[in-house]
């Protein structure tokens, strides 16, 4: 057996020295790109064991062993030398293992090596802090590599045996993936994805053990079927492969049958249509100079209201930023979405007409929407390109704007003063704004709308009427520097507009300072004495929480306010981090809250469903609602842990 | 008649594989719909042409290339093709037309769908399903003809392919280039592919069109070469040697690629407002805000520029990275914000700063003058004690006087740190450890004490000898400039200069420092450090609900630190926050902090509801009082909440 696989060890060294060379080719960049004694173990971790999913190097693993697994059985297929080793005295079961076995050790040797050599780089850093070596999760990142490689090796083999069509059968199950984290919010266990997801307690590293079980026995599964595929195929060219009738006949059958049911199923499809039109709505279209709207004739007076202000609300619009030219751009006001009230994509907008009940709401978003395009047009797409650094500023000023032609004074109060409040007590500073990830890692994401709607105004302040247009199109100049880290992309930008950041930065943070003493602090009471227990009937978790006064100093609320010196919210909410593994825009799952009187006092209990949870770790965000037709204000994100069954 | 009969043949022997890839296009395509339906940023049905594009038509030409192409080329079968008096080119045309076609299909009917499938609001006009239709054949044909090309290469796609990957990813994600207007990507953009229907993107098409081109003609190039003899080798296995040869090439091909590309140069950061004073030589500018700020900010230019002049001349600097600073009122005093990517940049608030405050801004300035001088190299531990050291003891008395009110402050610092920890005098070992514990304030005033020290006992021209060694030399960013940076090692080379064993050097210097404590000022000083020690303890309540406490108990000083808290005007503070799994210096901010009086019978902080189980934090506490400018880090631990 082992001559065996040292044969086919010899056989893949090809592919061997292709993996060498990319290793080499890895090392090559670090060594003439880094110095190499100061990457700390965090480093090294960083898009690799960081917390959640990482789908990038999954990808990376999965091209690996698909490639390898590739390389095992079809060519002895084809060139017939399969028959040379059929023909040695040792079973068909060995050869197969053999094969098996040598493909893995191959990946496995090269993990080994990989992971050496960063220890011993690791090592090289002289540090006391910096240099600390964590055993544990070097050793379970390295032998959770090693079942990875296994499982996806696995798949190829089996795939393998449809030859390039196994891709398309992989394709389809990626897809099914990402259709589970679009409909369900999260594949599960399902995901190849998720066995490479990271949690922590303390500096322990939690891997996904059932997930991993799980895919393990499936591999075991998939390689016995593999191997009785491969073991009842015969040598010789795909080509030239004979075929039996009996079986060429199932196989027609089963190709006609397929088009057929496939066929029938995708026409079912499209007579649903979109979403966007529902059966039974009659969607009628009405056009202006610069728009096209269609729209569902139940909505016709709001549409009516819309298009009765559309060109001049344009008009406007164009005004405000300097624009010369105006695209023609498609309204579709029939969707429905509950991820946001509009959207923009080039020269279409999409509005839902179920996410305001006032008209004029609805207008300030068609002028919000008709904003974004402008933007995406002026900056040539450039904003896009630095999305994570600019997305408070496109949304603050397509809110500003919007705010500036259809004024709603009420609703940009409260956005305001939400945004204020959240300022002064999460600690919300510029450099958090312009790292959109990192944001909404911490606070609440829509809070770049209205914090990003007083940035402008500072903007404008500072630098003249038309300094956010300017930003707009200097982002998009033909000698912008490409990749600058989001700090130095605005300082340099905004030098190209002649505006300095930082009077701008401070104009801003005096304006939400100056409001946030206004605001009667009683309407924005905190969550405390936060507790989590399974409850053992439904597996539902509950998370429940005390609200307390901000600060103990004596309220100056009025009548509204209770003893406890806040007012009580009418409406409470939770957010849980999603569980997805982002192969899919995911959401996070949002569940009401509802209050309850204890012992201690009144309590806001929230029920999270186990499905919901990404795993017994999990990030959350409680928020109410401070006053009536105000947003929601959310805390500032927490993790949880869900308590064990002694905890509980 | 021939070519019929040939498209015959391949049909024949291709039919069944045809359908299955049919059906598993049409599988593809109807999850495409459904999920198209439920994403939640979608906005038209069309947009799954392009996502077929990226993702599915590149494998489906693929299995065509397969399926056609390579099984007969590398069995050999076409010699029995190529010995019918067809001549060469006929086959190969017919099957780059017959697969071009099955993709083109493919494609169209999945265009079809999706045009049939989409809502009145998309609006599809003949115009526009011409429009989206041409940029897909054009990508299309683009995909089919680098298949079919690589398809000739024999055993040799495999790496192709793979290198193609590469050459798109460092395309795609090189951070100085913008893919999106180099064709094909500008073809497929994400926003333009679908939503924009008025204009035709004639740049991408002729791009993606000549990129097809110049593959089908290397294609075709190919199989006429020495009559069919490259194809011939490239049918063959791939030897060791082709491998390692074309591995090579790989990896010089990219180095070459990564310096010619690494061009990213950001302009210095600029003040274009009025109120900014500015030095050209060196380059400062100060950012002042409003006029009743000038004269401040006139003075710290004065100071700074003169100190920089005098530094340069001192280490024999070449140049100075420009520095601007900019005026932020909102700040604490001692808040600033460091930024030394392009020149150095500090946003601080100085409008209450006395001399010492002063001196703290300078010392970050310099501090980031000089690290930018070795490429950021002297933030490596084993020189960052000199870094930390030479720049305060630059700013305090390099280039003016010494403040006998700073040197006492500094001196109590840096006793009362010896006191709590003595292991805090390992310089270059244990400098990041003892920062992280002490807090910034504090490593640096231990780091100035040494420096004061060498220069009372060994001079002026060591401690610029030092300074030197460790600051004035830029280190490159490379394997070879680490190890020769290492060899021979920081600890050697600070021997070196002192002329004289680093331990029996600590162990001067701290008996020195000793010394120091009987001056009166300095004296003064510790009697306004309480004589405490902090504990830290995370538990979880019987309601679930976890806290987080701390308190003080007095503890035993071989100084004379202050033993009645009643008498102490300063307050106690916790601060604290998450931390990621691995150790690496953290400052702490003021964002989560819990101040109250100091006292030793009870529990002084209690945080509930900010930590839950497997969570990691970091917790200090802190004395503030007034006589220090800074405070003292009492205590620092990281927890693993239970």
């Amino acid at each position: 057996m082992i001559r065996l696989i040292a044969k086919e060890i010899r056989q893949l060294q090809p592919i061997a020295y292709l993996w060498f060379a990319i290793l080499v080719f890895g090392y090559g960049i670090q060594f003439f790109t880094e110095r190499v004694d100061e990457n700390t173990f965090g480093d090294w971790c960083e898009g690799y064991c960081d917390y959640s999913a990482n789908t990038a190097v999954a990808v990376f693993i999965i091209l690996l062993a698909l490639v390898t697994a590739y390389s095992l059985f079809p060519r002895e297929h084809d060139e017939s030398t399969i028959d040379l080793l059929r023909a040695l005295p040792v079973s068909r079961k060995s050869i197969f293992i053999a094969k098996v076995f040598a493909a893995w050790l191959i990946l496995v040797g090269f993990n080994f090596v990989s992971y050496g050599l960063d220890v011993l780089l690791l090592a090289s850093n002289p540090e006391s802090m910096g240099g600390k070596f964590y055993p544990q999760v070097w050793l379970t990142l390295l032998l959770r590599d090693c079942l990875f490689i296994f499982i996806v090796l696995s798949h190829g083999v089996l795939l393998s045996w449809f030859r390039t069509l196994g891709l398309i059968i992989y394709f389809i199950y990626l897809l099914l993936l990402v259709l589970a984290e679009s409909y369900l919010g999260t594949s599960g266990d399902w995901s190849v994805f998720a066995l490479l997801a990271n949690e922590y307690r303390g500096s322990t590293l939690l891997v996904n053990t059932q997930g991993l079980l799980i895919h393990t026995v499936v591999a075991f599964g998939l390689l016995l079927l593999a191997y009785r595929l491969w073991d009842k195929t015969e040598s010789g060219n795909t080509n030239s492969r004979s075929v039996s009738r009996s079986l060429r006949f199932v196989q027609v059958v089963i190709g006609v049958f397929g088009v057929l049911s496939l066929s029938g199923a995708m026409l079912y499809q499209i007579e649903k249509g979109t979403g966007s039109d529902s059966p039974g709505v009659t969607v009628k279209v009405v056009a202006t100079e610069h728009y096209r709207f269609a729209y569902n004739v139940s909505k016709e007076d709001v549409v009516d209201y819309l298009v009765l202000h559309a060109e001049d609300d344009l008009a406007e619009l164009a005004e405000l930023m300097g624009v010369d030219e105006l695209p023609r751009i498609r309204v579709d006001l029939t969707a429905q979405s509950e991820h946001a009230a509009g959207l923009a994509k080039w020269k279409k907008i999409q509005i839902d007409l179920d996410s305001f009940e006032d008209d004029i709401s609805q207008r300030r978003v068609l002028v919000h929407e008709a904003a974004h395009v402008l933007q995406a047009i002026e900056s040539n797409r450039s904003l896009a390109e630095n999305y994570p650094a600019v997305k408070f500023f496109i949304e603050g000023m397509a809110q500003h704007l919007s705010f500036d032609v259809v004024p709603e004074t009420l609703r940009r109060e409260s956005n305001w003063t939400l945004a204020s409040v959240a300022m002064a007590r999460q600690g919300i500073s510029f450099g958090d704004m312009i790292d959109a990830q990192g944001f909404a890692q911490s606070y609440d994401a829509d809070l770049h709308y209205s914090l990003g709607d007083m940035w402008v105004e500072a903007l404008v302040k500072t630098c003249g009427s038309l300094a956010s247009s300017d930003f707009v199109r200097a982002t998009g100049r033909e000698d912008a520097p490409r990749g600058l880290p989001a700090a130095l992309f605005w300082r340099d930008t905004m030098r190209a507009i002649d505006c300095d950041l930082d009077t701008v930065n401070v104009a801003w943070r005096g304006s939400l300072e100056s409001r946030y003493q206004q605001i009667d602090e009683s309407t924005f009471p905190v969550f405390t004495q936060i507790s989590t227990q399974v409850v053992e009937s439904t597996g539902q978790l509950k998370i429940s929480a005390s609200l307390a006064a901000f600060d103990s100093a004596p309220s100056t609320a009025a009548a509204s306010v209770d003893v406890a010196g806040y007012a009580t919210p009418g409406r409470f909410s939770i957010r849980i981090g999603n569980a997805s593994t982002q192969i899919a825009a995911g959401t996070d799952a949002v569940f009401r809250g509802k209050l309850v009187q204890d012992q201690s006092g009144e309590r806001v209990e929230f029920l999270i469903p186990a499905g919901a949870l990404p795993s017994t770790r999990f990030r959350y965000q409680m928020g109410y609602l401070p006053t009536v037709g105000s947003r929601y204000y959310y805390e500032s994100w927490r993790r949880g842990t869900v308590p064990s069954a002694s905890e509980s | 008649m021939a070519a019929i009969a040939l498209l015959a043949k391949d049909v024949r022997e291709h039919w069944l594989p045809v359908v299955f890839l049919t059906l598993g296009c049409l599988a593809v395509f109807l999850l495409l719909l459904v999920q198209n339906k439920q994403a939640a940023y979608s906005m038209s049905t069309l947009e799954i042409v392009r996502y077929a594009l990226l993702y599915l038509m590149p494998v489906v030409a693929l299995i065509v290339g397969n399926r056609l192409i390579v099984g007969e080329y590398l069995s050999g079968t076409r010699l029995f093709v190529e010995a019918l008096p067809l001549g060469q080119n006929l086959p190969l045309v017919l099957k780059y037309l017959l697969g071009y076609a099955l993709l083109s299909g493919l494609t169209l009917a999945l265009i079809f769908l999706a045009a049939k499938s989409a809502s009145v609001a998309d609006e599809i006009t003949l115009n526009y399903l011409v429009l989206i239709s041409s940029k897909s054949l054009v990508m299309l044909w683009l995909y089919w003809s680098i298949v079919f090309c690589f398809s000739l290469c024999g055993y040799l796609r495999v790496l192709l392919y793979l290198v193609l990957l590469l050459i798109v990813g460092a395309l795609l994600f090189f951070p100085g280039i913008d893919a999106d207007r180099i064709p094909p990507f500008a073809l497929i953009d994400q926003q333009l592919f679908v939503f924009e229907r008025d204009v035709i993107p004639w740049f991408a098409i002729i791009g993606t069109s000549l990129l097809a081109i110049v593959f089908s003609a290397a294609g075709f190039i190919l199989t006429r070469i020495g009559e069919g003899s490259v194809l011939e080798r490239l049918s063959k296995p791939m030897t060791r040697r082709d491998f390692v040869a074309v591995s090579v090439l790989l990896v010089a091909g990219f180095s070459v690629w990564s310096t010619v590309v690494e061009n990213t140069e950001v302009a210095p950061i600029q003040f274009s407002s009025e109120s900014v004073v500015r030095n050209n030589d060196p380059e400062v500018s100060i950012l002042y805000l409003s006029d009743i700020h000038k004269q401040s900010a006139d003075k710290m230019l004065r100071r700074l520029s003169n100190s920089l002049v005098a530094l340069q001349a001192s280490l024999g600097l070449q140049s100075l990275p420009s520095i601007k600073i900019a005026l932020t009122p909102d700040r604490e005093k001692h808040d600033m914000e460091y930024m030394t990517s392009a020149g150095v940049f500090i946003s601080s608030n100085w409008l209450e700063h006395d001399s010492y405050d002063d001196a703290i801004l300078d010392s970050v300035i310099m501090h980031g003058v000089l690290s930018a001088q070795t490429n950021g190299r002297a933030m490596l531990e084993p020189y960052h004690w000199v870094l930390d050291g030479f720049t305060r003891w630059w700013v305090e008395q390099g280039n003016v006087e010494l403040d006998l009110q700073h040197q006492a402050e500094l001196f109590a610092r840096a006793l009362w740190v010896l006191d709590t920890d003595p292991e805090a005098q390992q310089l270059v070992s244990r400098w990041q450890i003892t920062a992280d514990k002490f807090s910034y304030p504090s490593a640096e005033a231990l780091a100035w004490s040494a420096m004061n020290y060498i220069e009372l006992t060994y001079g002026r021209d060591i401690v610029f000898a030092l300074a030197s060694e460790f600051l004035s030399k830029p280190v490159g960013n490379t394997l070879l400039a680490t190890l020769r940076d290492r060899s021979p090692s920081a600890q050697a080379r600070m021997e070196k200069i002192l002329s004289k064993g680093m331990d029996e050097f600590l162990l001067e210097w701290v008996d020195w420092l000793s010394a120091q404590k009987n001056d009166p000022m300095v004296l003064s000083y510790l009697r306004q450090i309480p004589a405490l020690a902090g504990q830290v303890s995370s538990e979880i309540d019987e309601n679930g609900v976890h806290r987080l406490s701390a308190s003080y108990t007095p503890r035993d000083s071989n100084l004379d630190l202050n033993t009645d808290l009643s008498a102490m005007s300063g307050q106690c503070t916790l601060k604290h926050d998450y931390i990621g799994p691995f150790d690496m210096e953290f400052e702490l901010s003021d964002d989560y902090e819990d101040t109250s009086f100091c006292q030793v019978l009870l529990p002084a902080h209690s945080v509930e509801s900010f930590y839950s189980s497997g969570d990691r934090a970091i917790v200090a506490l802190e004395y503030e009082g007034e006589l220090f400018h800074q405070p003292l880090r009492i205590h620092s631990e990281r927890l693993d909440i239970q």
